[in-house]
């Protein structure tokens, strides 16, 4: 169990840096700033929430800030977590000691997780408070799945950029990697947009589903959205699935997707690393 | 049972030979030196021992465990002081310490490694305000945590001052007494003539010679060194040393003449010195082990 003693040493030694507390003041004004501004305004903002609900509303102005939000600082913590330890060499210390590269990947993923996710759980519970109290009401069911949802989506931003890390030999390759993860995501509905063009694919758009399902935020939404709506008051309308009429337009799709998202960028790193020279 | 095994061991890095062909065996309880100029291949079969790097060929054992595959047993029962590396993030010194023992799975009280280390008020301090030689320490005490049968010490004295180095070499002997295997590299020789009882010369990545260190010393041809200092040299005086038996090298700096000589022929040669003139300062030493190393590797560094 030596990932434990990796991922404390890895989360204490985070809660120690500035950044970690301007990380947390950031995530807290950002999150209390979403749900008063939606409590306070909601008169202007019910019109264009899905379902016209105020507490489904209230959830969907703020997933979509926090998310990108999370996107950045996630590769900002985790980009460096192994080769930059690997250029320091202080990799070797660590390894010298008994743990394995695998404890000791796993042990970065959780650790870098928490990181993330202490300050997100808790300026989250107090955003959707304040906002829920401004409204008179509090989506309960609607916030803990969110919650819950965030936790998922810190991981997988976390693993993604800690196999990034552990598969390039530069520190300098890893941030040039989660640049283009990020950017590629903003453009991807203008790429597919000029490949519709390019290729005259117009006919047929049903394709499209797989093509917004291929990145990791597409496969999460599509996954989230199709979730809530099994179970919450979330509209139905916001799942892709239910709009287009294709077999191969269902969440498991997404959801399988989602999955490979989870595991090939660190089985990938885990396979260089634990092959890799120190 | 050998404490490290190394049999038919290369390295190669791309096109950059590290290791050739190494063969070594330390047994248990033997303090080892592994003395090479910079760039032998040193810390690569540290690294192989510890299996952060792989051998291209061969196979490496310690205490019966193959590196590779039970390369935790490995660690379990070896501590290291890896070569030039700070510390491990932001934690103060005691942490480090803990962290450590948890790791090592083992009982022990930091504040007993501290004060053994000589940082006993630094244990509360983070790591990134101690100084290079305060480091080094804790990394000493990294690797002591957990009394471990094998201690691996890479170039261990490095920014350490002459209390500091005066200190690594007793716990090095400590360490020794109670019966644990200590692997040590240095290019500083002295240290490795104070503590080790055998001494392994790498060159260029081939184990050139392995004896203790007389031994070395008699295979390298066992001459000494004899300086007499004089008012002045007298005519012909250097030649009737040179044809004295024993004697390999004569030469003149300022007032003093160096000898390279048996030390048998000693007492001869400063008796010729009495008689030709007025002797003012007499020294005399055995091979030094720089000159044995030099003579081993070819003397580029």
């Amino acid at each position: 169990m030596s990932w434990v003693a990796v991922a404390r040493k890895d989360f204490r030694d985070a809660i120690r840096s500035r950044m970690f507390w301007a990380l947390a003041i950031v995530f807290g004004l950002l999150s209390v700033g979403l749900g008063a501004a939606f409590g306070y305004y909601s008169d202007q903002f019910i019109e264009s929430v899905p379902g016209n609900q105020l507490g489904v509303g209230l959830v969907s102005f703020v997933q979509s800030p926090i998310t990108i939000f999370i996107m950045f600082v996630s590769a900002i913590i985790c980009h460096k977590s192994i080769v930059g330890e690997w250029e320091q060499g202080s990799l070797k210390l660590l390894l010298s000691l008994p743990h394995t590269r695998l404890e000791v990947i796993t042990g970065k993923i959780v650790g870098r997780s928490a990181v993330l996710a202490v300050p997100a759980i808790a300026s989250l519970v107090i955003g959707l408070g304040v906002g829920g109290a401004l409204l008179g009401t509090v989506p309960i069911v609607l916030s803990v799945e969110f919650l819950v949802a965030i936790l998922v989506y810190i991981v997988l931003y976390v693993s993604i950029f800690v196999g990034l890390s552990a598969v390039t030999r530069s520190s300098s390759l890893a941030v040039a990697g989660a640049i283009v993860l990020i950017v590629v995501q903003f453009f991807w509905g203008a790429i597919a947009a000029v490949l519709t063009i390019v290729l005259d694919l117009s006919g047929d758009a049903d394709w499209l589903y797989i093509y917004q399902s291929l990145t990791p935020n597409g496969a999460f939404n599509e996954v989230l959205s199709a979730t809530l709506a099994a179970t919450t008051e979330w509209p139905a309308a916001t799942v892709r699935a239910n709009n287009v009429d294709a077999v191969y337009a269902t969440p498991v799709l997404a959801a399988l997707i989602l999955l490979l998202w989870f595991v090939v960028p660190v089985a990938l790193g885990y396979w260089r690393f634990s092959n890799a020279d120190l | 049972m050998a404490a490290i095994e190394i049999s038919g061991v290369s390295k190669r890095f791309g096109d950059v030979t590290a290791l050739q062909n190494l063969d070594l065996t330390v047994e248990e309880g033997e303090v080892f030196g592994f003395l090479g100029p910079n760039g032998a291949g040193k810390s690569t079969t540290i690294d192989i021992l510890l299996d952060h790097v792989r051998p291209t060929v061969g196979s490496a054992q310690v205490f019966g465990h193959d590196t590779q595959a039970a390369s935790v047993p490995v660690r379990e029962r070896t501590g290291v002081l890896p070569e030039g590396y700070g510390a491990l993030g932001r934690m103060t010194g005691r942490t480090h310490l803990e962290f450590a023992l948890q790791a090592k799975r083992a009982e022990g009280d930091p504040q007993a490694i501290l004060d053994r280390v000589g940082i006993a008020e630094a244990g509360d301090r983070r790591v990134e305000d101690y100084s290079k030689g305060m480091k080094q320490r804790l990394m000493l005490g990294m690797a002591l945590a957990g009394d471990p049968d094998l201690l691996i010490l890479d170039e261990p004295t490095t920014g350490l001052d002459p209390n500091g180095a005066r200190r690594m070499r007793q716990i090095v002997q400590a360490e020794a007494d109670r019966g644990t295997t200590v692997f040590f590299s240095s290019h500083i020789l002295e240290q490795v003539e104070a503590v080790c009882d055998r001494v392994g010369i790498l060159n260029q990545g081939e184990l050139v010679a392995v004896d203790t260190i007389d031994g070395l010393r008699e295979a390298a041809g066992a001459t000494g060194q004899l300086h007499v200092t004089m008012s002045s040299i007298p005519d012909g005086l250097v030649e009737t040393i040179e044809q004295r038996g024993g004697v390999t090298s004569v030469a003149v700096e300022g007032t003093t003449l160096a000898v390279g000589c048996e030390n048998a022929a000693k007492g001869a040669i400063v008796a010729d010195c009495y008689e030709a003139g007025t002797v003012e300062n007499v020294e005399t030493s055995e091979t030094s082990l720089e000159d044995l190393f030099v003579s081993y590797t070819g003397g580029e560094n």
